[in-house]
């Protein structure tokens, strides 16, 4: 994990995989240029946003149409105007032929190279990108403030703009802890949505939700608090998300849409039931959930993200969590 | 929280709506069964069931006329007995008609 982590990762997220130099470290990584040109000569629509300090975003690349580093992980490999290849498997093969990487995927993921561990890989350096060690600081302090705002009487989306440079996609979210590069996260769709799970919200899954009825409710919902999993045929072009509103495109006649709206319930709302006792009030809930260590955990079934932390690891990790944070806040002030 | 029809057990004179009521009735069957299936791990199964309602769906509908009129139903009386049902920790099985009693005037 340390050897892709803190090198390997950057070298192939940034250099071999993208089959190009769009996210340059040495031009603050983006490739420096008006448009990004793909792996063929095409030339894109826009240029490359810089992915420093991507673990705010809400939303991503220039539109926001990702709203999941892994989106942005894996969206560009298929892209025909960027690298082109046909399916994320076709990725894989051509990094499976590099000997560092097949020594390191069983290293890190304890199996040979795919597409779904090369995706986390690429957004867990995504994650792991960040301007200076000053946001880190500074982000503590914001998650702190966010903390004593969920205590009392807390407004939905008060934080200070604060992060690069402003766009559409631009959060002001912070979890810190993502910061630390040799951790891989579990869950990573759900990094941009504190809010919900911070907070003691129910969350209700309604159908038929782009209009009449079914939009009635998601807005009474909202209204009361609730956190809200919203589907319909094509809700997204009527509703807009929120960080206590997601939206599931799809024919609730079919089954796949229906996981898809609990999936999506539980990665964004579900609240953290590892850690207990006095760091429950500590801590926040989703902090264990965002990542895990040591990968694979034999017996845990990742498909249905639960936390996968052993309780005893919460209480570890909470200890060491408390520490660090008095530590950089008695530095910062 | 199902939304079933009024129409299912309050037929109404003039609207022919024999076939569609049977999804809405089995619907309300399914409920109240439901209801009494899952008691034991308290979960909680209720139906709202309108009249007609101010939506998209009626929207050539006539909201006055010179015949007897049916007052439409807002989006938000639908909602208000969601949100009532939501959070009534005790109310399970039930059909809540929300239609402004309707088959009172008997058609």
């Amino acid at each position: 994990m340390e050897a892709i982590c803190a090198d390997g990762t950057k070298k192939w997220a940034v250099q071999t995989v993208a089959g190009s130099t769009r996210h340059d470290p040495a031009r603050a990584f983006t490739d420096g240029r008006p448009v990004s040109v793909g792996v063929t000569g095409c030339e894109g629509q826009r240029n490359a946003p810089t992915i420093l300090n991507s673990l705010y975003n809400l939303a991503l690349f220039w539109d926001g149409h990702a709203k999941a580093l892994e989106d942005q992980a894996s969206l560009p490999i298929i892209n025909p105007c960027e690298m082109g290849q046909p399916n994320v498997d076709t990725a894989v093969a051509e990094i499976a032929k590099f000997p560092e990487y097949q020594q390191a995927f069983p290293k890190v993921f304890g199996r040979p190279p795919n597409g779904t561990d090369l995706v986390r890989a690429i957004a867990s350096y995504f994650l792991a990108s960040l301007t200076s060690s000053q946001h880190k600081e500074q982000g503590i302090r914001e998650l702190e403030r966010q903390r004593a705002l969920s205590r009392t009487d807390r407004p939905q989306r008060d934080t200070p703009r604060a992060f690069g440079r402003s766009r559409c996609s631009q959060s002001r979210r912070a979890i810190v802890r993502l910061c630390q590069p040799l951790q891989i996260r579990s869950d990573i769709s759900s990094h941009s949505n504190q809010e919900g799970c911070m907070s003691d919200k129910k969350t209700a899954i309604i159908t038929g939700a782009s209009q009449g009825i079914g939009a009635g409710l998601v807005e009474g919902f909202l209204k009361e608090a609730y956190n809200v999993v919203a589907t319909s045929l094509e809700v997204s072009h009527k509703l807009t998300a929120s960080p206590s509103l997601v939206l599931v495109d799809g024919d609730i006649g079919k089954q796949e849409t229906a996981v898809k709206a609990v999936e999506a319930a539980i990665q964004r709302f579900r609240k953290h039931r590892c850690a207990g006792g006095e760091h429950r009030n500590l801590l926040d809930q989703t902090f264990h959930r965002l990542y895990y260590r040591g990968l694979p955990r034999p017996g845990l079934d990742q498909s249905v993200r639960i936390p996968l932390c052993h309780p005893a690891q919460c209480e570890a990790d909470a200890e060491t969590e408390i520490g660090e944070r008095r530590e950089h806040l008695g530095s910062a002030s | 929280m199902s939304i079933s029809a009024a129409l299912a057990d309050r037929p109404i004179a003039g609207e022919n709506s024999s076939v569609s009521m049977i999804t809405k009735g089995g619907l309300n069957a399914a409920i109240q069964n439901l209801a009494v299936e899952y008691r034991e791990d308290g979960i909680r199964f209720n139906a709202v069931a309108p009249g007609p309602v101010d939506t998209p769906m009626h929207k050539d509908a006539a909201k006055d006329s010179t015949q007897p009129v049916i007052k439409m139903a807002t989006v938000k009386d639908v909602v208000d007995a969601v949100l009532y049902l939501s959070q009534a920790g005790h109310v399970s099985g039930e059909i809540l008609h929300v239609d402004g009693a309707l088959p009172a005037r008997r058609w």
